[in-house]
């Protein structure tokens, strides 16, 4: 039986605290060990802190002095976290420091708990292995990721870049984290384009492709699909590399919606006329899942924004009765 | 949940030309106003969706997380003791919602910004004596919730349009918006009015669609409501509820019951719709907010054209000299976050001065 590993409580961490220059320079407080990523807007060090040995993550950006200002995606990630971090399935943030660089510029420093690995290269490095991830993993990844997404929905925010580079993992408990919120917005934000955003096409839901301005919580229970799709064959289910192409790809499997499957989606912006493909069966794409499985996988892909499973039902699904035993609720 | 019907209000009124409407209507204006906005949203072809309401869980979230996006609780107190802070909480205020007007901005940017100008105030004691920094909160506080709330923000040399008596560079806005950032320690997802006034509308509804007319004035009161000193110590789910009460009631009797939960305080609310009320009363009819720009319906594409006032000739003067002739002295103000707003000589920044916008972007 498939149960997820509760960790001893930890301490509880200290509340973020903002510091601004004074005192000692960011750099001074902790040793940089290796640059690991980059985020949406800034690189990342695993970094250890010195004054109690802890390894952190730290998420370095600059400040040009342009017309810009603090940038957006900094102060949507910052707030977010604040609001967001004390969900044991959201990255959680330890502090935040500002300092200045030799060239006098300000420097932005988020810190972040540490976390190994993430989804991507988790199964990137199962396919290079020639390996599935098991079935019991599958799953309770996907309950974790499950539970980050209806906390965050529960709290009014739309993540709007879930992918596999997102999500962070320990390797040792299958601990999964969603990070990366520097492009979330806040639901009663009504968002018209990414603006000058370069995503990932791979997880972008439908209606996001077709130009509607008002979605909402469902792009990401799409993307949340996909990722599904992905831990069980090693492989991403649409990998589009252009909008179109993208389009193409989920019509060409799922087939081409219509009026009768999404009702209004021939009135959305960048409806046009597609060529009319069939559906493909879920178990010939995604060969590997039980009956409970197909049954959540379609739910979570359905056209229909408004008939794709919110996260917190997904939850109560059927696929997961066997990890909700071991859930302490 | 969705986007609150408010806000696809507000968004279909900013694909219009009348983008200020949201904050200026006419009485005898509200049925027409509703047909143009029903064939706005019908031209641009998008399917008609019902947005559902924040659930009860949403707004527990809320409920629990909003006492830490208020300001201090002695702010209300010090403002209606009159003098500085409220001085310059009504100049800030009054930049803020031309510029607002100008660009079209939605009411929750509106919102946001004053949320944080209060917030800031009740924890930051401006130096007093130097109306620019005034102004450079107003700048500040604009952007910083333009850049929360908005798609397209203005670079914030551009910003700085109406009739503002000085005009900041790009570097000194920034080092102000960390200030303000830092000293409101990064929570700038403030829950305001608007986070629950979907809600508190359905429930005095009996869980049925508020009306066009309601929500949009809901939008409009709640901004009345920030901009003046009446309800800065209730909370923003007291205030919406209350809102909502005031905006039913010109609809049908209310029971205010409906409206409240155990989350939210039946007498605080009867108390907030009493200072709305008595408000209003004193207000009606609204003072109409006219854009200071050439053109209330200008394009964002051209909105880089605007031009940017002239400074003061003595302040342009005395800060480029003063720039210029001690660059020892300009790179320690670099290096020091608030140094800009803490200069003891007369009332004026090395930074302030005016400079040829860059051509790109």
């Amino acid at each position: 039986m498939a149960t997820i590993q509760h960790q001893a409580k930890p301490a509880v961490a200290a509340a973020p605290s903002t510091t601004t220059g004074g005192g000692q320079r960011a750099m001074d407080l902790y040793e940089k060990l290796e640059k690991v990523g980059e985020g949406t807007y800034g690189k990342v060090y695993r970094a250890r802190e010195k004054a109690t040995g802890r390894i952190v993550a730290l998420k370095k950006t600059r400040l040009p002095e342009d017309d810009e200002g603090v940038p957006p995606t900094a102060m949507r990630e910052v707030s977010l976290l604040r609001m967001l971090s004390q969900d044991p399935h959201v990255v959680r943030l330890l502090d935040l420091k500002q300092g200045v660089n030799k060239e006098g510029q300000t420097i932005l420093y988020l810190v972040f708990e540490y976390m190994d690995t993430d989804l991507k290269k988790f199964i990137r490095g199962h396919r290079s292995n020639n390996e599935k991830i098991p079935a019991a993993t599958v799953k309770i990844l996907m309950y974790q990721l499950c539970k980050g997404v209806a906390f965050v929905h529960g709290r009014g925010v739309l993540h709007r870049d879930l992918k596999p580079h997102n999500l962070l993992m320990d390797r040792k408990t299958m601990a999964l984290k969603i990070a990366d919120l520097g492009l979330s917005r806040a639901i009663t934000v009504p968002v018209k384009k990414y603006t000058h955003e370069i995503l990932t096409l791979w997880y972008r839901a439908p209606e996001i492709l077709l130009g509607a301005t008002h979605y909402s919580t469902p792009v990401d229970i799409w993307s949340v699909g996909c990722i599904f799709a992905e831990l069980v064959t090693n492989q991403p289910l649409f990998p589009g590399d252009s909008e179109l192409q993208q389009l193409l790809h989920i019509f060409k499997l799922l087939g081409t919606p219509n009026e009768q499957v999404w009702p209004g989606v021939g009135k959305l912006p960048n409806w046009h006329e597609y060529p009319q493909w069939k559906p493909t069966k879920l178990s010939a794409l995604v060969p590997g899942l039980d009956a409970d499985g197909y049954d959540l996988l379609e739910k979570l892909l359905e056209y229909e924004p408004a008939k794709r499973i919110p996260a917190k039902k997904a939850l109560e699904h059927p696929y997961f009765k066997d990890v909700r035993k071991g859930d302490a609720h | 949940m969705a986007p609150s019907s408010y806000e696809m209000a507000a968004s279909t009124l900013l694909c219009g030309e009348d983008s200020s409407s949201i904050l200026d209507l006419e009485a005898g204006g509200q049925e027409e106003e509703e047909e143009v906005l029903l064939a706005r949203s019908r031209t641009r072809g998008e399917p008609s969706v019902v947005f559902p309401v924040p659930s009860e869980e949403c707004v527990a979230g809320f409920v629990e997380a909003e006492a830490a996006h208020m300001p201090r609780e002695d702010y209300a107190e010090r403002l209606r003791g009159g003098g500085t802070d409220l001085r310059v909480r009504t100049d800030a205020i009054d930049w803020i919602w031309k510029v607002h007007a100008y660009y079209g901005f939605g009411p929750l940017t509106a919102c946001l910004a004053v949320n944080y100008l209060d917030r800031f105030l009740s924890l930051y004691q401006l130096p007093e004596g130097k109306s620019w920094t005034t102004q450079l909160l107003s700048v500040a506080c604009l952007s910083l919730a333009a850049k929360m709330e908005e798609t397209y923000v203005p670079p914030s040399l551009d910003l700085q349009v109406g009739d503002a008596r000085y005009v900041f560079e790009a570097k000194t806005v920034q080092r102000m918006e960390l200030l303000v950032l830092s000293t409101l320690r990064w929570r700038m997802r403030a829950v305001t009015p608007f986070s629950y006034i979907d809600y508190f509308l359905h429930r005095l509804k009996d869980g049925g669609a508020p009306s066009r007319r309601a929500v949009l004035r809901s939008a409009e009161l709640i901004l009345r409501v920030a901009r003046g000193t009446c309800c800065l110590g209730f909370r923003p789910s007291e205030v919406a509820a209350a809102v909502a009460a005031a905006v039913a009631g010109e609809e049908h009797a209310v029971d205010i019951d409906k409206a409240c939960t155990h989350r939210v305080h039946e007498e605080r609310v009867s108390r907030c719709l009493e200072a709305i009320q008595a408000t209003v009363a004193l207000l009606a009819p609204a003072q109409p907010l006219k854009a200071e720009g050439p053109s209330s319906g200008r394009s964002r594409a051209s909105s880089s054209s605007a031009t940017v006032p002239r400074s003061p000739t003595g302040v342009l003067d005395a800060g480029c000299l003063s720039y210029r002739s001690d660059d020892a002295a300009a790179a320690a103000a670099a290096s020091h976050a608030s140094s800009a707003w803490r200069d003891e000589d007369g009332d004026c920044s090395p930074a302030v001065c005016s400079k040829r916008r860059k051509t790109s972007r």
